[in-house]
């Protein structure tokens, strides 16, 4: 039985080949951005609920939309009123607080937990489906995506959005954004926190009876304070990041220097 | 719609298709598990963000589910889906001309490569991203549904409720202009990577009921 004539029959040899290495490419691009597991179900369930409410709410709104309307339209004046005046000198305008930050909303889907780096320019999210995301606020769009199996807790970044720390409830682990490698990690109970030294260079690790002071570039161990016999209650790095600030549930407070450390991991 | 798909609509096809049209949403369900993953990636090689791909198959569910009365039961479902998909992403990047497409972040890499690896992979698949993103949405669409999702240039001028000649041109321009990136991502050795990944992807194509195209010659 001859084999069915399809437009490849009338193709050239190399654009066969092109075409091959188009279906390659597009496969790739397609399971590396959209993976097996990814599932609409919920998002499904949420629209179609979204409908309904709108559907059964549709009638009676309706008397109450040329209100509404005649609400916004006066609104809309003031608004209008008030800038016209404040342009023209009368009132001062307030500078915009939001210079850094995108207009457009994020679009990330049940955020969880965020946090910004000091100086502003990148932001981390984890949402509901455990994704965490690391935006570039300045470019207003995001560069990194990390999914983990299991909720992060919490996350940080250092002062300049490089390294992030994500805390998830059996470990904590170091990333480098820009690269999206990781650095380190290492198993933690889910009772232990962390906090991150001002200048990014030094993790702090509370077990509730001990603060354990680890290098974020290498994950190498830099210092142990004890306190068994009164345990810990918060943990703060000092000003100049090189002490740190125990509160214990007695209320006392001890100021601890970072002793000198020099890593033994070669660059 | 003239399609040439002759795969019948698989029996849990068949009584999704029923329940939706007595307005059981479960019926939908059935339908987001058969096809939504395929769906997904074809939406997504078109609006280049895994997040908007998601709103816009969940809206073409809801479209489907909306307009199931439309749906002629003696021609296969995908292709009737696919088609709504597909008039969604567009909609969406014509709304969204500012879009910044394939930013949305990568997964990062697996602990088994090594970092060299890793770069060379991750800048092989930004120029072919690049690439991509250089067509317009409807030689994009048209690259997609051809070398994705297989189908004849027959097929996509009907989904896309353009003539064939329109298709024919559009893939001929969307050649040239890929033809470049990708010979040298060919040539960067790109393949070793994607064999893991292609071997998964087929094992999950095959474990799905998309009806293949049927040879019109």
């Amino acid at each position: 039985m001859t084999k069915p004539m399809t437009q490849d029959h009338f193709q050239s040899p190399d654009q066969r080949d092109e075409d091959a290495i188009v279906r390659k490419a597009l496969n790739t691009l397609a399971v590396r951005g959209v993976s097996d597991h990814t599932d609409v179900t919920w998002k499904v369930r949420h629209k179609l609920s979204q409908n309904a409410d709108f559907d059964s709410s549709r009638r009676w709104r309706y008397p109450l939309s040329a209100l509404a309307s005649l609400g916004l339209l006066l609104v809309l004046v003031a608004v209008g009123v008030w800038v016209a005046l404040a342009s023209a000198g009368a009132w001062p305008l307030r500078p915009s607080t939001s210079a850094a930050v995108s207009k457009e909303p994020l679009t990330m889907a049940e955020v969880r937990s965020m946090t910004v780096s000091a100086d502003g320019s990148r932001a981390a999210f984890v949402d509901s489906r455990y994704r965490v995301t690391v935006w570039d606020l300045e470019r207003e769009r995001p560069i990194r995506a990390l999914t983990t199996v299991t909720s992060p807790v919490r996350l940080l970044l250092d002062p300049s959005g490089v390294k992030l720390v994500v805390r998830e409830p059996g470990q904590v682990s170091v990333w480098l954004v820009d690269q999206g490698t990781r650095l380190w990690q290492r198993e933690l109970t889910a009772s232990d926190s962390i906090i991150l030294s001002g200048d990014g260079k030094w993790l702090a690790i509370s077990t509730g009876v001990v603060v354990e002071i680890r290098d974020v570039q290498s994950g190498e161990h830099v210092a142990t304070f004890s306190y068994r016999d009164e345990g810990v209650a918060a943990v703060h790095f000092g000003y100049d990041n090189r002490v740190i600030v125990v509160l214990t549930p007695k209320d006392h407070v001890y100021v601890k220097h970072i002793p000198a450390w020099k890593s033994k991991v070669t660059p | 719609m003239q399609l040439s798909h002759d795969e019948a609509v698989t029996e849990d096809e068949s009584v999704a298709i029923a329940l939706l049209r007595q307005r059981d949403v479960r019926g939908l369900e059935v339908l987001v598990h058969l096809h939504q993953l395929r769906a997904l990636r074809m939406a997504f090689l078109i609006v280049g963000s895994r997040d908007v791909a998601e709103d816009v198959v969940a809206d073409a569910f809801i479209v489907a589910f909306e307009r199931i009365h439309q749906y002629d039961p003696k021609r296969p479902f995908a292709p009737w889906f696919y088609r709504i998909v597909v008039n969604l992403a567009l909609k969406w990047l014509r709304q969204n001309r500012r879009h910044a497409p394939w930013e949305t972040a990568e997964e990062w890499p697996c602990d088994s490569l090594q970092p060299d690896d890793v770069a060379a992979r991750n800048e092989s698949l930004r120029a072919v991203r690049a690439a991509l993103w250089r067509l317009s949405a409807e030689q994009r669409t048209a690259v997609v549904l051809r070398f994705y999702m297989d189908l004849e240039e027959r097929e996509i001028a009907a989904l896309m409720n353009v003539p064939l000649g329109t298709v024919k041109w559009r893939l001929h321009r969307a050649r040239r202009t890929l033809r470049e990136v990708l010979r040298q991502w060919e040539e960067a050795g790109e393949h070793r990577f994607l064999r893991t990944d292609l071997q998964r992807h087929d094992k999950a194509n095959d474990s799905r009921s998309f009806p293949k195209p049927r040879s019109t010659r």
